[in-house]
């Protein structure tokens, strides 16, 4: 992640740069910074609370200041861990004189994310830099206005109620789930997806799990006759509901039209992601009962099959369509 | 992949959901946004109140100028109600292209509108129908321009002990017209370019159309240079050149490994003239 | 033909899928069963300076957490590799080892660190948050050109440049030289293969379940071969009795090659299993499948195609850096080499070709074969080449295709074609299939709709002519390059007293439908119902031994064995039923179930013949009694499928945007026994190849992160990216099995890949756009780029 940009401000070169070297200012205008201490001659130890839409978390580790020519350049390098994945940056910050009263900042750098972080938050990371460097520089724009500039060094802590990390007491719930018109009363963990609770607690394991992302379509089955991706919902929050699952399909040893028509059609092979397109499938003809083709491909547009190229799913459901 | 410890409550009314609100906890409203987040650990609240469940959220209705649809109604539901079709209709389009059934089924407005996505479809579609976002707080409903609304990437103008009850929308007179279209990434399905177009027939043959863009910045925004353009104009593809060349004017263009800056600013020119071309 | 063979039976199989039958790796529970969670490197290189597992340990309901130091302590190296390619000048390969944990130095982003046991996955999963590992980042490299540089960082310490081999092929460099220097046309291209991610649906699991009493070990994996697993982990990585240990793939949900490859979880559980004596599950996240599946393709590639000045090839010189990530997986050295470089000579007479390879570690997840492994590689090289010769040189694509086939041989009259690169072609005929393929698109229609069209909107078609060489493979040639097994493949055919017949095969079944186009086999060749089959697979307790199922030689080489066995049972049941006949045994037939005399209406029914070999009361002397065959067999050559491939692709000008809107395939696969299920192979072969071309592709940034490693970010092909597909086939048996079959479970992938791309590529050609490459996937991006940058 590229870190770039330039600013101008209302301040000499060493005014802006006593702020970034005060602690207590720098806590204070880096975004998310609960705490930094000063450890040894320029190296802090930082803990840091990055929120940024989905993504959330606390991050530990060292700040640390390098090549300094004051009042005109040093480097900043970071190295922080957190569980959702760790940061290391390096940026490099100069000061400039604009005119008597006026200074540039700019800053070139790079960020490089690991983990977690890296590979699923891209979409959400890609507008962090500008984000995070917009917030740094309205706050030490503020700072700047609110300072009479004087030298003040010491350690601090910005926050002293760091969040301990918060009781979490296991909440669990008793309750019903109506599948395939069985009531099964069962305790469930708040943070149990209906997919694994369907799979491991009620060991109807033709729901299947192919993702993390909910884009997968293979947790699918029919809430009060909805498609819904039993991955991307609470157990508890199907409490009461009408569920089904593929095992609740045929009726008295009779196959569903559907499932009729993926064997008719050869709409599966390896018929890992079969339950799921057959529920979403059935989602589509209760609203539609005589698609055309692409309004079946648009329908099954949440639905991934690695195996059949999709061809055949297209006549299977078409084949339903006739039979319903 | 499983989320981390958390407290589960089911709100049965907004007040009940206004009075369990604490600092670490989330709302949960269909879930698609903050769950996967949250199987992924990318964040970790401590409890969760859902408001699913709570009907005065999920209905639409009429209400003479405008329709009011509530905060928990989900894109499926806002899609195919003849209501929003006759009231503004890209209201009703644009949601039938958010996600896919699965997702239009679970996920609401509300909880896309607080989630500001700036790659989201409402926000385009609310900015560009001048809706009125209606919040509730501990100190009563306060209503808050869709234009003021996102404050920045991932940002609202909500407060974290409000939650978002209705989307009041302007209906449109007879003749008007509006329409949304987006070209999506391909493996997300989410917004590169999402554009947002509205032309009010009370406001005369030419003039007051409004359009808004999302996907391209860290939020959703109005694309004032494109409406000043056609200002007083003619739609015309003279005119919908000009405006079109302005959809990213003053904006800060994102980059990703899809679309790059130059990319996606050309994108955006590209799908503001497809839509300005829908009015002609 | 019979009653079944050559008819689109539905599938047996089919029923325990759609009712949630079906059962996978991750749906088996077993008594007292664990959960384990394993904790992965988030660096591509790193330095690990300590692990502390104290807090995780603590933690209620971990059963316990182990480290790289653990497997080290015991003196386990790691998983091996089972192909060996030797330096040209005759140096072993570059084997590092790949240990089932890491102890010291991780050498891609995922590579395991701990394994963290408990009583629930959720468990597990929060134990494995409190596992502190503190890593000291090292620099990394990514690309396979850059890593072979001097200078550039080494993933193995003890392997300079990071060069695991190089290896060359054909004819002399210097003949090839010359030849390409002499031509009156070089079309020369430098392009990337990009990295793919198999991503089959289901992903990965295992369980170990070491049950003291009686000291077994089992484990169920997702596997496309379990035999092989089975030899590999007894024998190379924990050192069991392999007659202790079972290994079971029940339903596995699709492998398209990631599963062949022994997995470093499948000895971890079956390891921790014995320590802690209880099963322990591990099933990956499709986060952790993104970063430890083995991955497919990422050659980086120059090629030149000489031509003379009527068209035909004159020669063919390839260079390829050939990426093999971080280790080395199990058959990952066989993939840029004798798959990829072998299948050089295509369909064409190219008298002279030269194929130089290095292959190289870089730090990133392992490369090794995905679907077609090696043959896409090296079809879309030659189909990419020639297309832009025939733009270059202003030729019809199609035109210079037939100016360079091969005539047709069929392998019994004629002798197969020996190619410069090692392999003989066993049976072809080429014309036909282009030909098929150019009636079925109409292709003098779209010349002349693609020079009309105005509407913003450029449409192209692309041509792909492709062979390919599977039914792997014949042992003697294999174990000559390298291979440390033999290929054949193994069955049983037990009949039951009843009649009834069982059919125990080494061939594994993930979604080919073996159940269904083996029993047809067994059915028809036995005269008997199709009901009266049963095909077992995937459990080493069942199967004597098998080599399982990829480069699509189930049917080539597991339905053979499976004919042998069969024609050893008829053979002892004509005996046993001249003696109830008190006939010859040379005077009868066998058909329709019973042997007669012939001339005679003197018959006897096959259930008649299995009840006396299993109560032998009047039986003939000398013979043993039961009815149960084994057979191996060991084919006489690869076999060769072939098709042609057509792409029509329409780009929207404005954004760049492709979109297909036809495909056509003319594949020849051989004989088709169950032509439903050949179809079917073919669509999903070709969403895979299309795939490639236009949506899928790894992205590691400069610090060997995966940047989409997710479906929110990695794309594949949904159902709305693709048309239906226009198939039809050629049949041109193969010679030297008794089914006449080639295979057809990678021909789709091998061939489509390139169509689309070519089809891109004349788009842009004809709104004058003449640029020779667009790197794949084709993303809008990309192709709006390729016209702005070239506004011929
Ligand atoms: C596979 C997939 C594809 C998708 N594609 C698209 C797409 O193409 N376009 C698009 O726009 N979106 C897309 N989405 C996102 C989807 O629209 C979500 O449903 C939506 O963003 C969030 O709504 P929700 O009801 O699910 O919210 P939740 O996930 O329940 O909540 C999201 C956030 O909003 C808060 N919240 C929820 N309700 C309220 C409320 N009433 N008041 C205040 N705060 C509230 C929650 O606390 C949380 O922080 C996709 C999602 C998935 C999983
Ligand atoms: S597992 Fe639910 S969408 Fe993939
Ligand atoms: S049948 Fe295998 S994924 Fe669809």
């Amino acid at each position: 992640m590229e870190l770039k940009g330039k600013e101008v401000l209302q301040a000499t070169k060493e005014q802006i740069w006593s702020l970034l070297m005060d602690p207590v200012t720098l806590a204070k205008i880096t975004p998310g910074i609960s705490r930094l201490e000063l450890v040894e001659e320029d190296v802090y130890d930082a803990i840091a609370e990055i929120k940024i839409g989905p993504v959330k978390g606390t991050f530990g580790g060292k700040l640390r200041l390098k090549d300094k020519d004051q009042p005109n350049s040093f480097s900043l390098i970071v190295d922080q861990k957190s569980k959702i994945g760790n940061v290391n940056a390096k940026v490099d910050i100069a000061l400039d004189t604009a005119s008597a009263y006026e200074s540039t900042i700019s800053f070139d750098g790079k960020a490089n994310m690991s983990g977690v972080l890296a590979s699923k938050g891209a979409r959400v990371m890609s507008g962090v830099a500008s984000s995070l460097t917009k917030q740094f520089f309205a706050a030490l724009r503020n700072e700047i206005a609110s300072t009479e500039f004087e030298d003040k060094r010491s350690n601090i802590e910005t926050d002293p109620n760091i969040k301990e990390s918060s009781n979490k007491s296991t909440m669990t719930h008793d309750i019903e789930l109506i599948i395939n018109g069985e009531t099964h009363s069962i305790t469930v963990e708040s943070r149990s997806v209906l997919a694994n609770v369907i799979r491991e607690q009620l060991r109807l394991t033709g729901t299947h799990i192919g993702c993390d992302t909910s884009s997968c379509g293979a947790c699918t089955v029919l809430i009060d006759g909805k498609a819904i991706k039993s991955c991307t919902m609470l157990a508890v929050q199907a409490e009461g509901l009408a569920i089904t699952t593929v095992e609740g399909l045929s009726e008295n040893g009779m196959m569903h039209p559907i499932q009729e028509g993926f064997k008719e059609e050869h709409g599966l092979q390896c018929g890992f992601c079969t339950p799921g397109m057959m529920m979403t499938s059935i989602d589509l003809l209760h609203r539609n009962s005589n698609p055309n083709e692409s309004e079946i491909r648009e329908a099954l547009e949440g639905n991934f099959c690695r195996c059949t190229g999709y061809h055949n799913i297209v006549r299977a459901v078409q084949y339903a369509a006739e039979k319903m | 992949m499983i989320p981390s410890k958390f407290q589960y409550k089911r709100a049965e009314s907004v007040s009940d959901a206004l009075s369990m609100m604490s600092d670490d906890a989330k709302l949960l409203a269909g879930g698609h946004s903050l769950l996967p987040a949250m199987k992924l650990r990318l964040n970790q609240p401590d409890t969760l109140i859902d408001i699913s469940r709570i009907e005065e959220l999920k209905s639409i209705k009429d209400e003479g100028d405008h329709i009011v649809i509530g905060a928990a109604a989900t894109h499926h539901d806002i899609a195919h109600s003849n209501l929003v079709k006759g009231a503004c209709s890209m209201i009703a389009s644009g949601a039938g292209q958010i996600g896919d059934i699965q997702v239009r089924n679970a996920g609401t407005i509300g909880g896309s509108l607080a989630h500001a996505d700036p790659a989201a479809d409402w926000p385009a579609l609310v900015i560009a129908a001048e809706a009125t976002i209606r919040v509730q707080g501990q100190g009563g409903p306060r209503d808050i321009p869709a234009a003021s609304f996102f404050t920045g990437f991932y940002e609202t103008a909500l407060a974290d002990d409000e939650i978002i009850t209705e989307i009041h929308i302007p209906k449109l007179p007879a003749g008007s017209s509006s329409t949304y279209v987006k070209f999506v990434q391909p493996a997300s399905r989410f917004a590169i370019v999402g554009c947002a177009v509205v032309k009010n027939a009370a406001e005369g043959e030419v003039g007051n159309i409004k359009v808004a863009v999302t996907g391209v910045s860290e939020m959703a925004y109005r694309a004032h240079g494109v409406e000043d353009e056609l200002m007083g104009q003619v739609v015309s593809d003279e005119s919908i050149d000009r405006a079109a060349a302005r959809a990213t004017d003053h904006v800060d263009v994102l980059s990703d490994h899809y679309a790059s800056e130059k990319y996606r600013k050309h994108i955006a020119q590209v799908y503001v003239r497809k839509a300005l071309e829908t009015l002609k | 033909m019979g009653n079944y063979i050559g008819k689109s039976v539905k599938r047996v199989e089919d029923k325990r899928f759609l009712t949630g039958k079906g059962q996978y790796t991750d749906d088996i529970v077993l008594h007292q069963q664990t959960y384990a969670s394993i904790v992965r490197s988030p660096y591509a290189h790193a330095n690990i300076e300590s692990i502390d597992t104290s807090a995780a340990e603590k933690a209620v309901g971990v059963v316990a957490v182990f480290t790289g130091k653990d497997f080290a302590d015991s003196g386990i190296a790691g998983v091996p590799c089972g192909w060996q390619v030797n330096f040209k000048n005759g140096d072993i390969m570059k084997e590092p080892p790949h240990p089932l944990l890491v102890a010291d130095k991780v050498k891609h982003l995922g590579d395991a660190v701990a394994i963290v046991i408990a009583e629930s996955k959720e468990i597990a999963r929060d134990a494995a948050e409190l596992v502190d590992v503190s890593y000291d980042v090292l620099d990394s490299v990514v690309d396979p050109k850059k890593a072979a540089q001097p200078g550039a960082p080494l993933v193995h310490e003890d392997c300079p440049n990071n060069i695991c081999f190089d290896w060359e092929l054909g004819n002399p460099k210097s003949d090839v030289n010359a030849a390409i220097e002499a031509s009156h046309h070089v079309t020369t291209l430098e392009f990337v293969n990009q990295r793919v991610i198999p991503n089959a649906m289901e992903p990965r699991a295992a369980i170990g379940d070491y049950q003291a009493a009686g000291d077994k070990y089992t484990l169920y994996t997702s596997s496309q071969n379990p035999h092989l697993i089975r030899l590999l982990l007894c024998a190379f990585v924990l050192n069991l009795p392999e007659h202790k240990v079972r290994v079971v793939s029940p339903d596995v949900g699709g492998g398209f090659g990631s599963k062949i490859f022994h997995y470093t979880e499948e000895a971890l559980v079956i390891w921790c299993s014995k320590q802690i004596g209880r099963p322990v599950k591990w099933t990956s996240d499709r986060s952790e499948a993104f970063i430890t599946d083995a991955h497919g393709r990422d050659h980086v590639t120059k090629a030149d195609m000489g031509f003379d000045a009527d068209g035909k090839i004159t020669a063919l010189r390839v260079e390829t850096y050939a990426n093999l990530g971080a280790y080395l997986s199990t058959f990952a050295p066989a993939v840029p080499t004798y798959l990829h470089g072998t299948l050089l000579q295509g369909l064409y007479t190219t008298p002279v070709i030269n194929v130089d390879v290095t292959a190289v570690f870089t730090h990133t997840t392992a490369v090794d074969a995905y679907r077609g492994a090696g043959r896409p590689e090296a079809t879309y090289l030659l189909e990419r080449m020639i297309d832009l010769a025939a733009l270059e040189m202003e030729m019809d694509p199609a035109e210079l295709r037939f100016k360079n086939f091969i005539p047709a041989f069929d392998g019994v009259e004629q002798e197969g074609y020996m190619t410069q690169v090692a392999l003989q072609y066993d049976s072809g005929d080429y014309d036909p299939v282009l030909k098929k393929a150019l009636d079925m698109v109409g292709y003098d229609d779209f010349r002349a709709k693609q020079s009309a069209l105005d509407n913003g909107k450029l449409i192209g078609i692309g041509f792909s002519t492709y062979i390919e060489a599977c039914g792997i493979a014949p042992s003697a040639v294999v174990g000559a390059l390298g291979a440390r097994a033999g290929l054949f493949e193994s069955a049983q055919v037990r009949v039951q007293p009843t009649g009834k017949v069982s059919v125990y095969t080494g061939s594994h079944s993930h979604g080919q439908g073996h159940e269904t186009t083996f029993a047809q086999v067994v059915a028809d060749r036995m005269g008997i119902p199709l009901d009266d089959v049963e095909i077992v697979h995937g459990d080493s307790e069942s199967v004597a031994f098998g080599m399982g199922t990829y480069g699509s030689r189930s049917l080539a080489v597991g339905g053979s064995a499976i004919v042998k066995s069969i024609d050893k049972v008829l053979e002892k049941g004509a005996k046993i039923a001249a003696h109830l006949l008190e006939a010859n045994a040379d005077d009868l037939d066998y058909a329709g179930g019973k042997w007669t005399v012939k001339g005679t209406d003197k018959s006897i029914a096959f259930g008649d013949v299995s009840l006396t070999a299993y109560v032998p009361h009047n039986y003939p002397e000398g013979l043993e009694p039961g009815l149960d065959f084994s057979s191996f067999y060991d084919p006489a050559n690869f076999t060769y499928p072939f098709g042609a491939h057509i792409a029509i692709v329409e780009i929207d000008k404005s954004t760049g945007k492709v979109e297909l809107q036809r495909f056509i395939a003319v594949d020849d696969v051989g004989n088709v026994i169950n032509p439903m299920i050949v179809d079917g192979q073919i669509h999903g072969g070709l969403a895979q190849g299309i795939g490639q071309a236009l949506f899928e592709g790894a992205i590691y940034d400069d610090n060997g992160q995966l940047i989409n490693g997710s479906y929110m970010d990695y794309c594949m092909p949904r159902a709305d990216d693709l048309p239906s597909f226009e198939i039809d086939r050629t049949v041109t048996p193969c010679p030297h099995n008794p089914l006449g079959v080639k295979g057809a479970g990678e021909a789709g992938t091998i061939g489509s890949t390139p169509a689309v791309v070519n089809a891109v590529i004349d788009a842009l050609w004809s709104g004058g756009h003449k640029v020779k490459d667009v790197k794949m996937p084709m993303t809008p991006e990309r192709v709006w780029s390729a016209m702005q940058s070239d506004q011929a």
